[in-house]
């Protein structure tokens, strides 16, 4: 019942009651009588501890996770619903949300695309407040902790900046109160995000035992994509250079508390079906052909039709219910060494780089691509080498998030006109495909006072 | 009033009662609301080796409710007036209701953008002022009050205004105009909960009877469409008895109207099968066809259309209540007995185009047609011993 907008006839009665208490003793006993009670709950002096920063730090590590590819019961999670909006992924829903992003045409005000912005900003938020009682409660033995805090914020903010419109802001909660900002560009949440992974490096040190081993790679690959985001590709280049290929670090799973989600999407509830570049109605102009290609990075298998029971479904065979996720990998340091050669003229560099990846495929989580791939020939010219680097790049790092920056790149660094880079033409289900090449920044933000909007469609 | 010296005879007003009423209460906020708290949950995370494959189950910890130490209690204060009358010979009755509440302080949830990185998206403040005010009405009348016959009538009605006074101010001391970009929004000015979409144009501009992709206009901008709950509520209930009134026959009609209501069904239904009348029949209404186009074929897209007037009438209930003989209560060792059969939800009279109008699927404040069954007819026979 609306409180507001529905008159209970007993309130004037009660209230009859309560007035009399009003005017025969004053508004204190009504404010005592009706002031909020304080059952047990985990209170900020609970967690104030050294085990309490622990618990915050593996809560934000975990949360950080499900952001981007766990959950459970359908929970949407930001990387598949990027790879609606690529090629990699197409509707085979009933829900308009997904629907939409798989046509291009998402809505300012999409309730699916609030909650994974938000999501993604309150993993930034669960990271501070673990940095902070970190720093507190144990300043003198959680470096290792701190840094990865540092890492999931950075990884956080550069998601953020690859997949939304110029018009982020990166405000804080402090005790409870929004602290809001201005809304940035993403080239300055990219370099909010630079600023955060160098803050996490100098924690880090030089030790060489492998938690330390790992939490630095992560950074340096993070570091590495965002310099790669802001088209520092040599630069990029020289941050990666000491990662090892077999190096990744993954979001893990549970039967029973966090399942793979794109094993809910893509095999259970079959709502997202791997993209192709034909569909039912014809070729599908820019899109990849990760079914009809074959490609053992991305397996895949028809199995009727999907949730909305008319799509043809094809599902994704790479991950399964429990299998873990890389976050940022070796691969990932190899795919930016490939570009920074490419960007330097240097197409045999970057192919070598490229054919020893398909001449031993690495694992990726548990997944590990079929035998080897046949080596590529180098192609004749710089346009054609990006065309053939960026299709790689598709294969190798399929539903990881990557795509969508990638397609915004090629716009934004490589000048393609964006007609030539996502699907164009007939959309599969309705109509033509529209003309987003990032999300909005939902209209759920202008809760920010400081916020009206994306502040340009540029890429 | 009417036993008054001052007050003038008169034939048919048996009684007349003013009266008047001043009332205030409370609603106190929720156990926690007012707590900054965190949860208790697990994460699957490798302790030893940060990112390492071979996650387990951890225990953790993540902040939670936001807190409002400042939170305070909703006060709500009414003034009545109104009048009773019984008129004549005691065969009508008549009350009315004029009411007044303005509720300060109200406890709303006020959303919290996700860029501020939140551990929670929404905190309760006090923040609304709202005012309700309206008139209800009821009259009773006894046409025919026989020995063997009677026939009676019962009028009951009633009107609402709801309007938010004020929603505070931000974190700049500015007035809050708005809270909400959803569906429903509560606005300054409007009503609580006020419905809003973006409105659409459409026109048949090449006079082919279709609506073509090209002849819809989405405006970018939502705007206020209207209440969400009922402002008008008005039921009639009509009784005969008969046979030295041990048959007594009655029915119940309800109306509700002053609202809009989602019809979400055929919206969902709409978005996603190709099999939607709207879209595959050329003979549905240009507005139909509009509706559909504004909702899936247009760049900027809405869903205005399944807002409907959720105006209706249903005929409630219609029963027969027979008293059965003493002798035969007696028989069953009762002191007395009756027969009862009554129907429920026998009819509907809308335009609204939805599976109906009373259909719920929401358990929050706004109603909400989302596949969800009408109320259904049903029959009761029912035998009634007074022991």
């Amino acid at each position: 019942m609306n409180r507001f907008s529905i008159r209970a006839r007993s309130a004037v009665a009660a209230g009859a009651v309560s007035g009399l208490l009003m005017l025969g003793a004053g508004c204190s006993i009504k404010d005592e009588l009706l002031a909020p009670q304080q059952p047990g709950v985990i209170s900020p002096s609970d967690v104030a501890s050294a085990t309490g920063a622990d618990g915050l730090w593996a809560g934000a590590v975990g949360n950080f996770g499900r952001a981007l590819i766990g959950g459970s019961s359908n929970q949407e999670t930001l990387w598949p619903f990027t790879g609606l909006l690529t090629d990699e992924f197409r509707s085979s829903d009933t829900f308009s949300q997904r629907n939409d992003a798989d046509q291009r045409t998402t809505q300012n005000s999409d309730a699916v695309l609030s909650s994974l912005y938000s999501t993604l900003q309150q993993v930034r938020g669960s990271s501070r407040t673990a940095l902070i009682y970190l720093q507190q409660y144990k300043p003198t033995s959680s470096n290792l902790q701190q840094a990865e805090m540092y890492f999931t914020i950075a990884f956080s903010e550069m998601q953020l900046a690859e997949d939304f419109c110029n018009g982020i802001a990166l405000g804080e909660t402090i005790d409870g109160i929004p602290h809001y900002t201005a809304p940035l560009s993403t080239a300055d949440v990219f370099a909010a995000a630079l600023a955060r992974v160098d803050s996490g490096l100098a924690l880090v040190g030089t030790a060489t035992d492998a938690a330390t081993a790992q939490i630095r790679n992560s950074l340096l690959v993070t570091k590495g994509r965002i310099q790669v985001d802001l088209g520092q590709f040599a630069a990029a280049a020289a941050t990666v250079a000491p990662v090892p290929v077999g190096f990744q670090y993954a979001t893990a799973f549970s039967l029973t508390t966090t399942d793979n989600e794109w094993w809910i999407l893509t095999t259970s509830s079959k709502r997202y079906s791997v993209g192709d570049s034909v569909d039912q109605t014809g070729i599908v102009k820019n899109a990849l052909p990760f079914v009809s290609a074959k490609d053992p990075r991305v397996p895949s298998a028809r199995n009727g039709n999907g949730f909305d029971t008319t799509s043809p479904f094809y599902g994704q065979q790479i991950w399964g219910r429990s299998d873990p996720v890389a976050i940022v990998d070796g691969l990932d340091a190899q795919l930016v060494l490939a570009e920074a050669k490419l960007n330097a003229n240097d197409i045999a560099g970057m192919m070598a780089i490229l054919n020893a990846l398909r001449a031993a495929p690495p694992t990726q989580g548990t997944f590990k691509p079929a035998g080897t791939l046949a080596a590529l020939a180098t192609p004749a010219s710089k346009a054609d080498a990006t065309t053939l680097f960026f299709r790689e790049k598709a294969f190798w790092t399929f539903g990881r998030g990557q795509r969508l920056g990638d397609l915004r790149r090629l716009v934004r660094q490589y000048s393609r006109a964006q007609a030539d880079v996502y699907p164009t033409g007939a959309f599969h289900k309705n109509g033509s495909y529209g003309s987003r090449m990032f999300f909005p920044v939902p209209d759920r933000d202008k809760a920010n006072p400081q916020f009206s909007g994306c502040l340009d469609q540029n890429p | 009033m009417s036993d008054e010296g001052f007050f003038p005879r008169m034939s048919w007003i048996d009684q007349l009662r003013l009266r008047t009423a001043y009332g205030a209460s409370g609603v106190q906020p929720g156990p926690t609301t007012a707590l900054q708290t965190f949860s208790a949950i697990t994460r699957v995370l490798n302790a030893t080796t940060p990112g390492n494959a071979s996650g387990a189950d951890t225990p953790a910890l993540l902040a939670n409710l936001l807190g409002n130490p400042n939170l305070k209690p909703e006060t709500s204060a009414e003034l009545e007036g109104g009048f009773e009358a019984r008129l004549f010979d005691n065969r009508a009755t008549v009350d009315f209701t004029y009411y007044n509440k303005k509720t300060k302080d109200a406890l709303i949830s006020q959303p919290i953008a996700g860029s501020a990185g939140p551990s929670a998206l929404t905190v309760t403040r006090n923040l609304g002022s709202v005012r309700n005010s309206g008139v209800e009405t009821m009259v009773n009348l006894a046409l025919v009050d026989g020995r063997s016959i009677g026939w009676d009538v019962t009028l009951n009605g009633s009107h609402n205004t709801n309007k938010i006074l004020s929603l505070g101010v931000d974190d700049k001391g500015n007035p809050n105009p708005t809270i909400g970009t959803g569906t429903t929004r509560h606005a300054v000015g409007l009503p609580a909960n006020g419905w809003f979409f973006q409105p659409y144009t459409y026109a048949d501009n090449n006079n082919d009877g279709l609506i073509d992709h090209n002849e819809v206009t989405v405006s970018p901008d939502a705007v206020y469409m209207g209440y969400s709950q009922p402002r008008d509520i008005f039921s009639v209930q009509n009784g005969i008895e008969l046979f030295g009134r041990k048959l007594r026959l009655s029915t119940l009609f309800d109306y509700k109207g002053g609202f809009s209501l989602f019809n979400q069904t055929l919206q969902f239904y709409c978005s996603n099968q190709p099999t939607c009348y709207e879209e595959t029949n050329a003979s549905a209404p240009l507005w139909q066809q509009a509706r559909v186009i504004a909702q899936r074929y247009t760049t900027t897209k809405s869903q205005a259309g399944y807002l409907e007037n959720g105006q209706f009438w249903r005929w409630r209930e219609a029963s027969a209540q027979l008293t059965l003989p003493q002798r035969l209560a007696t028989r069953l060792r009762a002191q007395d007995a009756s027969l009862v059969f009554s129907a429920r939800n026998l009819h509907l009279w809308t335009k609204y185009t939805g599976t109906d109008p009373e259909s719920n699927y929401s358990t929050g404040d706004v109603q909400t047609d989302f596949q969800t069954v009408a109320p259904s007819s049903y029959f009761v026979f029912r035998l009634n011993l007074h022991f």
